[in-house]
């Protein structure tokens, strides 16, 4: 049996088989050194087996003794060869004695452990995030909400990497049919390994568009809101991003803290959340229709001041726009990839190049400069990746229709944008709830946010079971 | 498929499509215009160069106005760009032919948008044109600026634009008037009289006082002031806040309907305005300013027979069998007037001992 199992991995240096001799009976440890807690085999295990070697008594029964007194919190016996593979690869210890297999939990701790929320930060609030170990953020989440109502449903999903995925809900205040529905999806994946949460989300998306239709997280307390608000969450191993079912779209424009702080102070910046939203879409086409087609409609002071700028400068302002555009992407990616230690020169380079020189030489005016750093900067408000990049598309779209035809393009950009974001649906959940189709009582929670709302009301619409979270 | 194709046609068939960079063009912010046996037209466009505020002037002449704007393409190495103009300044000797001659091009041209200002003048257009304006540097821009601002505080200057010009202009029963420039000391002045015309030749102007009655009748000079004698030589002002006029025309007397609210602005005399008397007073003295003013607006109109307060359009709109059986020169010329002025003074800003009751 053991040298099938050998045989099986594919005699791997660590998989480690130790043979003890114990009252005239071999008792042999089966375990991966590298998935396991080795120390703790050491201290425990091999301690306790060594110290039992002594006694003649027990001989008799051996199996049955060790069964019951070894220090372990759980002990599985398994039957079969392929159980026993699987029970391997988590991190288990397999004890055979004599035609027994026995299994006991040693995992070693292979994430980083429970660290910051680095993406989603917040002024007041948690700052716990998820880490990549499946356990911890099940834990995490069960940790705020104590609940026996709080159900988990675990799915096995990846033909090689059999990654393990956690449904979470809410029983009585999540749609069952929302569930169901998510729970089909999930057994329709078909694929080798899960490699990250995205896998799923991109199982989950049925339409072309950019935006995205689920909302993707790190942080365990807006996690725990979600659910409480009738939301389905999908804790997928090895990755610290929780899958959040169905999404809204303006959620996207909302963050936990705005529930932490003054509601007056989350309004306002939802409102420059939004503000940003349309600036980092717009403004370049804006800019392009407003000095190429459409200077009607502009003060002619300002005109005049258009006109000083980009005086001199050899190309047309749609060139200008789009190579500036191309630039700061590059930058962006650079400081991405590139390892922090170049971070400062490269910051250096890209604002000498982009801010200064460039215009000193004439190859850019300093308003598409101003243009362009507005645009980026407002791009940067999203701590939801997926969203800048649909801003990032849709923003050359705009660019290209502006430059057809000026302010009218901006206009038919506008009409298409507007249109892709009211055919979205997640999970048959309209996209543009509660603006369309409108809820007046949700109205509390969109651009607004209303103490009254925070203290009393769920989403109306995922909260199908139970829409009121407390009485003021 | 069908759907792109839908969206590409948006861009082409709507004829929505003209391209051009900010750079290309000269943008225009004054023209003048005057004529003699052709047109001379004298533009000024908006410097680009960094850092100047400044304007270039070119002149032309043409057979027509579009002729002229052509002909200075000899000149200006830019396509010139007439939607932002501000004013538009005319030598009245234009207006003498009648005024639909020029502004069939102004109605032809899809850039130029209808609310600049438009002016007339009696000096050289090549004098004003030449002059460089002090304290905002482009010239339209201070001339506009300048009569938004003391056709509210001055009174005597009537801020019209080229679409309301247009509006008396061709309208029944009522003609057009402009505002007017000269200049005073190699400076671009702003006229005190106003411009009247005749269907559309300019006929005449309006002196200072006549001015302030059209304004008031009009409700133009909503932050004028009203200046009159109080005693034998000293003078005061009271500030309008407030203008509500209607007037009315029957059995050939035109009755006018006046409330105003006013405030003390200056009192030079000797006058106690704590009682009820020395305020009745002024009251008084004021209204029969305001009267005289008014009076002076409709002798003129008489005087001239131009029915530039709209009399005519009046009668039109409530009178129609009387405004076709009549001639309307007859009408002016035999009307009686009745002007009823009721003013409340809001504030006397007490500042003299005694006077703590205001």
């Amino acid at each position: 049996m053991i040298e099938k199992i050998k045989s099986r991995v594919g005699n791997s240096p660590d998989f480690i088989v130790r043979e003890l001799d114990l009252c005239n009976e071999k008792v042999s440890l089966l375990f991966f050194e590298t998935l396991t807690d080795t120390s703790s085999i050491n201290e425990c295990l091999l301690k306790y087996l060594g110290y039992i070697k002594t006694k003649k008594k027990i001989s008799l029964n051996l199996a049955n003794y060790i069964k019951k007194y070894i220090p372990a919190f759980k002990i599985i016996e398994v039957f079969n060869i392929d159980e026993i593979i699987t029970i391997l690869f988590s991190g288990f210890v397999v004890l055979n004695i004599g035609s027994k297999y026995y299994s006991m939990e040693v995992r070693r701790q292979l994430d980083s452990g429970i660290t910051k929320a680095e993406s989603e930060k917040t002024i007041r609030g948690p700052k716990d995030a998820f880490t990549e170990n499946y356990q911890t953020n099940i834990g995490l989440i069960r940790k705020r909400i104590r609940n026996e109502n709080l159900w988990l449903e675990e799915f096995n999903v990846g033909k090689k990497s059999n990654t393990k995925i956690g449904l979470m809900y809410i029983n009585d205040i999540a749609n069952k049919c929302l569930v169901n529905n998510i729970i089909n999806e999930i057994n329709n994946i078909n694929i080798d390994s899960i490699p990250d949460s995205t896998y799923i989300y991109d199982y989950f998306k049925k339409n072309k568009s950019l935006f995205p239709n689920v909302l993707l997280t790190e942080r365990p307390d807006l996690v725990s809101y979600k659910l409480l608000s009738g939301k389905v969450a999908i804790v997928v191993d090895n990755t610290p991003y929780v899958l959040l079912v169905p999404a809204f779209f303006m959620e996207f424009f909302h963050t936990m803290d705005d529930y932490f702080q003054n509601t007056f102070n989350s309004t306002y910046i939802r409102l420059i959340r939004i503000i940003a939203f349309i600036t980092t879409v717009m403004l370049p086409g804006f800019y392009i229709a407003l000095i190429t087609y459409n200077y009607e409609i502009v003060p002619p002071s300002l005109l005049v001041n258009f006109a000083m700028q980009k005086e001199g400068v050899p190309f047309p302002t749609v060139l200008e726009a789009v190579l500036m555009n191309i630039i700061f992407e590059i930058l962006r990616e650079t400081d991405i990839r590139a390892p922090s230690t170049l971070g400062s020169a490269l910051s250096i380079v890209g604002a000498l190049v982009l801010g200064d020189a460039a215009v000193n030489a004439g190859l850019v005016s300093p308003i598409m400069v101003i243009v362009i750093a507005i645009t980026a900067i407002s791009e940067l408000i999203f701590s939801i990746n997926d969203v800048s990049n649909a801003a990032k598309i849709w923003r050359l779209i705009f660019i290209l229709f502006a430059s057809l035809s000026g302010m009218l393009g901006v206009f038919i950009a506008l009409i298409l944008l507007v249109s892709e974001l009211v055919s979205i649906d997640s999970f048959d959940f309209p996209y543009m709830y509660p603006n369309a189709p409108f809820n007046l009582i949700d109205q509390e929670n969109n651009i607004l946010l209303t103490d009254n709302y925070k203290l009393k009301f769920r989403n109306k619409l995922t909260a199908i079971k139970n829409k009121i979270r407390g009485v003021k | 498929m069908k759907k792109i194709l839908l969206i590409l046609l948006m861009f082409f068939i709507t004829g929505c499509t003209d391209y051009r960079e900010l750079t290309d063009m000269a943008i225009v912010s004054n023209i003048a215009v005057d004529y003699t046996d052709k047109y001379k037209l004298i533009i000024q466009v908006l410097d680009n160069k960094e850092n100047s505020n400044n304007v270039i002037v070119y002149k032309s002449n043409g057979k027509t106005l579009e002729d002229a704007f052509r002909n200075i393409s000899l000149e200006c190495p830019k396509k010139l760009y007439l939607g932002h103009i501000r004013t538009f300044i005319v030598k009245d000797n234009v207006f003498i032919d009648g005024a639909s001659k020029f502004i069939d091009f102004i109605l032809r041209n899809h850039e130029i948008e209808k609310d600049f200002n438009i002016l007339v003048t009696n000096d050289d257009i090549e004098d004003i044109m030449s002059i460089k304006t002090e304290l905002i540097n482009i010239p339209s821009e201070s001339i506009s600026k300048g009569i938004e601002n003391s056709s509210i505080v001055k009174g005597t200057i009537s801020n019209i634009y080229f679409d309301k010009f247009l509006m008396t202009l061709y309208d029944t029963g009522i003609e057009g008037v402009l505002p007017s420039i000269k200049i005073i000391d190699n400076n671009i002045v702003l006229d005190n009289k106003i411009a009247i015309f005749k269907k559309d030749k300019l006929i005449s102007y309006l002196d200072s006082d006549s001015s302030f009655g059209y304004n008031i009748l009009n409700k133009g000079s909503s932050k004028s002031i009203v200046t009159f004698k109080c005693d034998d030589t000293n003078y005061s002002s009271f500030e309008l806040l407030d203008i509500n006029s209607n007037y009315k025309f029957i059995n050939n007397t035109l009755i006018i309907n006046l409330k105003l609210t006013a405030t003390l602005k200056e009192l030079n005399c000797n006058i106690d305005i704590t009682n009820n008397k020395g305020v009745n007073r002024l009251k008084n003295m004021f209204i029969d300013e305001v009267k005289r003013v008014i009076n002076k607006t409709i002798d003129d109109e008489k005087k001239l027979q131009i029915d530039y307060l709209g009399i005519g359009r009046y009668l039109y709109k409530n009178n129609y069998d009387f405004y076709v059986s009549n001639n309307m020169n007859n009408i002016i010329k035999n009307m009686d007037s009745k002007i009823n002025v009721d003013v409340v003074f809001t504030q006397k800003s007490s500042i003299k001992k005694g006077d703590e009751k205001y």
